[in-house]
């Protein structure tokens, strides 16, 4: 009889260096990579979104290998073990990892013009708002950080004046899946991001009417493309740097990243 | 000063006597315990992610499929004095199950069981869990988006063993509009003559996981029948999308191990009991689709459709 047992600790509590412990990333002759994590893009299928984001850089000369995640735990896994050329994360990801795996903001993504996006919280349509204690509500949210909780922490203040502690953010790998759950009574709120909403009410008009929206809305910022301090070569920086923010949106050889209704860029101060 | 002195000795003594009972209330209670059933990454995922988000420190166990080291693998969970256990698969489950039969304050938290009603976990005051087949509504609501113009589905099922899934079931057809048109049988058998009567009066065929109508054969032959007969047959497991079926809503697993999470730290903080928690199903999903059979059957999904579909089976 064999026992097993192991003693595991979560893969993101190991020791972190520089770059060490860490495969080195690409050199300027290799073929850059990207790992690309936005539970919020408008597309889920990340066989599609790779293609799509592949292909708009290929056609800006900078080739670049896409390896898309569902899930923040699997592309935090991939991020101990293999640095990747760049990430593509949500920016208050990127800001906490910094200091975890040394990463360096290059580029902000903006949508017409700006550098946030809005997102919505919806509730069941038979939740009671006017008692004295809100009941302990389950929200729905493809994010849980804290950046998260202070947002609804917010929310609620202004549009029901009440104590903020009694919810418990679920974390949900989409949007639609936090609809759907909203929508199904699994839980009481759902955080959305107003974009994808509407993309889902105008595919399932009749679940509409099973919740309601705060009129507040909370403003999160669009995501961004980072490097890896000390692995990322200098030239695929300066060539991301060019073929992205130079020129108009109109330009053929400019990436096309429709597929996240991105349509600009503006660059991080070094 | 002789009171001054009483005094500070009161207040030393005091804090250190809070100071220990805080270390035995901490010291008194273990890690998570994680009891997987077997090695396969089927397990293994929602393990990872549970992990990454535990509220505590975490100990894993692996029967590695064999139900008789359970007696042995048990007896080292319970020397930790966990503070709950969460256990992957019917083996692992079913182990502690038993094993705290008579531990009913230790909290044991169960995902990735099919047919979970079967071994009755819930007659335990001591578990909670996780389904693992989505809500009925859920597979609707995907049936919706690729198909907006079906009104009509048909569903053959076990009257004994499904009747709460088609009662749930029932409620989001209404809300979306749908007419569900029921057929019951009582063995397997009459699945195939139940299915030549329906299909005429039907759009489409949704396979539920009813123990009675999912079987290989039924499945095999259904799934060459709907291609024959040009109907939307869909179901809950991309097993029967990858041959002919056109669509699959199924869980997503690695996100049961993080909703887990959230489950453990509610029980954990005293929020709730595990008998008050019951079973519940997951909140993520995956959408299969199958667009070769949604070619033959003349279905044109929306990009925007298409966009949350999680896979495309090309």
């Amino acid at each position: 009889m064999v026992l097993l047992v192991l003693c595991w600790q979560p893969p993101f509590a190991r020791a972190q260096d520089a770059s060490g412990g860490q495969h080195p990333a690409t050199s300027e002759s290799e073929q850059a990579n990207m790992y690309f994590y936005f539970p919020d893009s408008p597309s889920v299928n990340l066989t599609s979104l790779k293609k799509e984001i592949e292909a708009a850089f290929a056609n800006a000369e900078l080739p670049i290998t896409v390896y898309p995640f569902s899930h923040l735990v699997d592309l935090e896994k991939q991020l101990h073990e293999n640095v990747p050329s760049f990430l593509f994360v949500p920016r208050d990801y990127s800001d906490s990892y910094q200091q975890r795996f040394h990463v360096k903001p290059l580029l902000q993504s903006l949508r017409d013009g700006a550098e946030t996006y809005e997102k919505v919280l919806l509730y069941l349509d038979t939740l009671d708002l006017g008692s004295e204690t809100l009941p302990v509500s389950r929200i729905a949210s493809t994010k849980s950080t804290p950046y998260c909780e202070e947002l609804l922490a917010q929310v609620f203040r202004e549009a029901l004046d009440v104590d903020c502690r009694s919810f418990r953010v679920v974390n949900v790998p989409k949007d639609a899946d936090a609809i759907f759950a909203l929508a199904l009574g699994q839980v009481e709120m759902a955080l959305v991001s107003k974009v994808n909403l509407a993309l889902i009410n105008e595919l399932l008009p009749h679940i509409e009417k099973q919740f309601r929206q705060f009129p507040q809305t909370i403003r999160v910022a669009m995501p961004v493309i980072c490097a890896m301090e000390g692995s990322t070569p200098p030239g695929k920086i300066a060539k991301l740097r060019e073929i992205l923010l130079q020129g108009d949106e109109a330009s053929t050889t400019k990436p096309n990243l429709g597929i996240l209704q991105i349509n600009g860029w503006k660059r991080f101060a070094d | 000063m002789v009171g001054r002195g009483l005094l500070t000795k009161f207040i030393v003594t005091l804090c250190v006597c809070l100071w220990a009972v805080s270390v035995a209330a901490a010291g008194s209670r273990g890690p998570i315990a994680v009891l997987l059933s077997d090695d396969e990454a089927y397990y293994r995922q929602p393990a990872n992610s549970f992990i990454a988000s535990a509220p505590g420190p975490v100990t894993v166990f692996n029967l590695k499929g064999d139900i008789e080291q359970a007696p042995q693998i048990m007896a080292d969970i319970l020397r930790l004095n966990p503070a709950l256990i969460f256990t992957l698969g019917a083996k692992a489950t079913y182990s502690a199950k038993i094993w705290t039969k008579d531990r009913q304050e230790l909290p044991v938290l169960f995902a990735m069981v099919i047919n979970w009603q079967r071994y009755d976990f819930t007659r335990n005051r001591n578990m909670a869990g996780i389904a693992y087949n989505v809500l009925p509504g859920t597979q609707l609501l995907g049936l919706t988006i690729f198909a907006p113009r079906i009104k009509k589905i048909g569903v053959i099922y076990n009257a004994k063993q499904s009747r709460e899934y088609i009662a749930k079931a029932r409620k989001t057809a209404k809300i979306l509009d749908i007419e569900l048109v029921e057929a019951e049988i009582d063995r397997s058998e009459d699945f195939q003559r139940k299915y030549k009567q329906l299909a005429p009066r039907i759009e489409a065929l949704w396979i539920i996981p009813d123990p009675v109508t999912y079987t290989i054969d039924n499945i095999s032959w259904v799934e060459k029948r709907c291609l024959q007969d040009k109907l939307f047959c869909m179901g809950h497991s991309k097993n029967i999308v990858i041959s002919n079926l056109v669509l699959a809503v199924d869980p997503d697993i690695t996100n049961i191990g993080s909703q887990a999470a959230g489950m453990a730290n509610d029980i954990l903080s005293g929020a709730i009991t595990p008998r008050q928690m019951g079973v519940v199903e997951p909140l993520g999903t995956r959408i299969i689709l199958n667009m070769r059979t949604a070619r033959k059957l003349g279905l044109r999904p929306t990009p925007e459709a298409l966009n949350l579909a999680t896979e495309i089976i090309p």
